[in-house]
């Protein structure tokens, strides 16, 4: 097994090359959700069903892209701009772009993610930030240092189709692994086992919305909703 | 949804007539250099050890055993013909005979006679070879013998073929005479109900002469009188046979092979009738396929030897073709009986290159002779071939074949100090696993040697799997039973 090197996310068996930072290949997810499924040699059942395997994936772009907190991310645009990064050193010095941000603003961070070529990292601000003050504290430390760093939105607009399971899309590897495994079981005989379907349904949408939940950063800028429960929309 | 144990035992053997996916779980797609015993366990076959003095890449093509520790072997002669050499002393007579003819062995008052169609048979008396040119003048030099009450009968002589020539009480000479005592010949030629040809002789009962055409089977009935020898009158058979070699007594029956199976003359179970059954149904298709590989009528017959000590008939038979020797490769059918058992243990297995040639067994011993290897012993604990057990069972589905299951456990009991790997397909033949015990190594890091039940995790999905036993070690090995845990 490959085990990533550095501080990546997540420990799977992602071979950091196949990887594009903290977002994992489709192939590479698939073979973690079927490997997780209960098959220890992936390849035989992916050879099988490709074809459905691709499209649970789809089915949870089709998620992500309909999700409230999603929609909301898309509201959270501002001008690109450039900042000094340093490996490690979550305190970024912005140079230029900004006319000011405020806390838990999501953000990306340009090719000082993880990876080869650096992904981007994926993060929100920590502190607000006005015109003439030079640091701005982020939630994650990037992984190379660049003087020159793309400042970005996080996500400008809506995830795109898979059509290859060579792609990347930038949406959570658990999430996509937990999808895969949740549609894949649904569409498959697995209708006849409802415990089963339904313990990855609740798996699926908690990955899901915590994951939305971090980049909206909804625990740090609204009240914690006690009713949620994972499945909320 | 419940884990559920599914245990698998008391296997039945080779099932060659049906499909994979919809045989009797019991069954074995495969059964090669493997054996299921009475109990249901599959259990590795011996492989062969060169006997001391061979040596090592010897061509040797036939075999039979002359008495205790004596074997009487046909070697290839540097022209291309038949060597027979008296084991272990080494004598050797050089025949004229082509290298792959069908040669017969009868043994008659202490001498064993070797017999080849048209050719001169040549006889081993315990000290030296000798060319029996007086004893069996030209125009009975046939190709196939049985002794039957003190007398010597050979056949397969022309121009008919349908004659048989009996030798005097207790002496070898063919002298025809009207003595109670002297020798005579008949012809079965107005008993057939076709043009036919006697293809081999056997003995039955001890006072029956078992006459094998092609397409049919005679019995007469031998007397210390030859005058008082006849044929059975109701009893014929319908099935002819294929090699002079394959008609070898157990038990009490008389088991020979015909073009579409083997098959066992014996005593019905009222002691009064006879009959002739069928065993190899079961294998039908295999062993066609193996009957249109074989050379044509005359050259290169299948043999077979009755191994008691382990209750083997195993049915050899040439096949034309690389990879063999002389571009004859050796198939061999492993029947598994207990002749005299109330409830019969009947069992097939088929190795589609075993290797062996031909087989004698005498009092415990068992010979076998390989083509380019040599003389050898059955053996288990030094054996040196390479061959390969490999048994693999039919698709187990665990309940329905339409739903799919997630194994999780597989269970195995076994025992022996061979070491062996269990492969896993899946309902299409797809390899899931190809070595289970992967993460059980012993010490040396190889495939396991099994002292204890076996839990190993089996975290795969499909319909129905099926499991498949190799083993290419020497040494002993006993698959007991295997259970699968599915979800």
């Amino acid at each position: 097994m490959v085990v990533a090197t550095g501080n990546r996310p997540y420990p799977f068996n992602v071979d950091v090359a196949t990887s594009s930072g903290e977002f994992s290949r489709l192939d590479k997810l698939i073979e973690d959700a079927v490997n997780e499924a209960g098959e220890k040699n992936s390849a035989v059942l992916i050879a099988k069903y490709q074809n459905p395997l691709v499209n649970a994936a789809n089915k949870v772009v089709d998620d992500v892209n309909r999700h409230p907190y999603f929609l909301q991310l898309l509201e959270f645009q501002f001008d690109d701009g450039i900042a000094s990064v340093t490996a490690d050193d979550t305190t970024i010095t912005i140079l230029s772009g900004f006319g000011g941000i405020g806390p838990y603003v999501p953000l990306r961070l340009q090719g000082v993610g993880y990876g080869s070529p650096p992904g981007d990292i994926f993060t929100f601000t920590l502190t607000s930030w006005i015109n003439g003050q030079s640091t701005l504290r982020v939630a994650d430390a990037p992984h190379v240092t660049n003087a020159n760093c793309v400042v970005r939105p996080l996500y400008r607009g809506r995830i795109a189709r898979y059509i290859a399971t060579t792609e990347f899309r930038e949406i959570g590897d658990r999430v996509m692994i937990e999808g895969i495994k949740y549609f894949w079981a649904v569409d498959r005989d697995m209708v006849s086992r409802p415990p089963n379907v339904q313990k990855q349904r609740v798996q699926y949408y908690t990955e899901l919305n915590t994951w939305l939940g971090q980049l909206r950063n909804v625990m740090g800028i609204l009240e914690i909703d006690h009713d949620q429960r994972g499945s909320d929309y | 949804m419940p884990e559920k144990l599914y245990p698998y035992a008391r296997f039945v053997g080779l099932d060659a007539i049906a499909d994979r996916r919809q045989m009797g779980e019991r069954f074995l797609e495969i059964c090669e250099h493997a054996f299921v015993d009475l109990r249901g366990q599959i259990n590795k076959l011996p492989g062969h050890k060169l006997k001391s003095g061979i040596a090592a890449g010897t061509n040797i093509l036939y075999c039979e055993h002359y008495g205790k520790d004596v074997v009487l072997y046909g070697q290839k002669s540097g022209t291309g013909g038949i060597v027979l050499i008296q084991y272990p002393a080494g004598t050797a007579v050089d025949t004229t005979w082509g290298w792959g003819s069908a040669i017969d062995w009868c043994q008659y008052l202490g001498t064993e006679y070797v017999f080849v169609d048209t050719g001169i048979p040549h006889s081993w008396n315990g000290s030296a070879w000798t060319v029996e040119s007086t004893v069996f003048p030209a125009p009975i030099r046939g190709g196939c013998a049985a002794n039957v009450l003190a007398r010597l009968a050979v056949s397969g002589y022309g121009p008919d073929y349908t004659e048989i020539a009996v030798s005097k009480a207790g002496a070898a000479d063919f002298t025809v005479g009207s003595g109670a005592g002297d020798g005579a010949r008949f012809d079965i030629r107005d008993d057939l109900t076709g043009k036919d040809r006697v293809r081999g002789l056997g003995t039955f009962e001890g006072n029956k002469l078992a006459i094998f055409c092609g397409n049919e089977t005679l019995l007469y009935v031998a007397d210390p009188d030859i005058n008082n020898w006849a044929l059975l009158r109701d009893f014929r058979v319908p099935i002819g046979t294929i090699g002079k070699r394959t008609i070898k007594r157990v038990g009490n029956d008389l088991f020979f092979a015909s073009r579409f199976g083997v098959h066992s003359l014996r005593r019905s179970v009222n002691g009064i009738t006879l009959e002739a059954i069928t065993f190899s149904r079961v294998v039908q298709d295999l062993y066609f396929q193996c009957i249109k590989r074989m050379p044509p009528f005359g050259q290169w017959e299948p043999r077979a030897v009755w191994d008691p000590n382990k209750g083997h008939y195993h049915l050899m038979m040439p096949q034309l073709g690389p990879p063999g020797v002389d571009n004859i490769y050796w198939a061999r059918f492993t029947f598994t009986i207990e002749p005299s058992g109330r409830q019969p243990h009947l069992s097939w297995g088929f190795t589609p290159s075993a290797g062996w040639a031909d087989g004698t067994y005498f009092d415990g011993d068992m010979s076998v002779a390989v083509p380019s290897v040599g003389l050898c012993d059955d053996d288990m604990r030094y054996e040196t071939d390479t061959s390969r057990m490999r048994a693999r069972t039919a698709v187990l589905y665990q309940g329905s074949p339409q739903r799919e299951k997630n194994y999780k456990r597989f269970m195995l009991r076994a025992s022996g100090d061979a070491k062996f790997r269990v492969r896993a397909y899946n309902q299409d033949l797809e390899l899931l696993d190809d070595d289970l015990l992967a993460s059980y190594p012993d010490n040396d890091g190889s495939l396991l040697t099994p002292e204890r039940p076996l839990d190993l995790p089996f975290e795969h999905r499909a319909y129905g799997v099926q499991i498949e036993f190799v083993s290419e070690d020497i040494g002993d090995l006993r698959i007991m039973d295997f259970a699968i845990v599915a979800e």
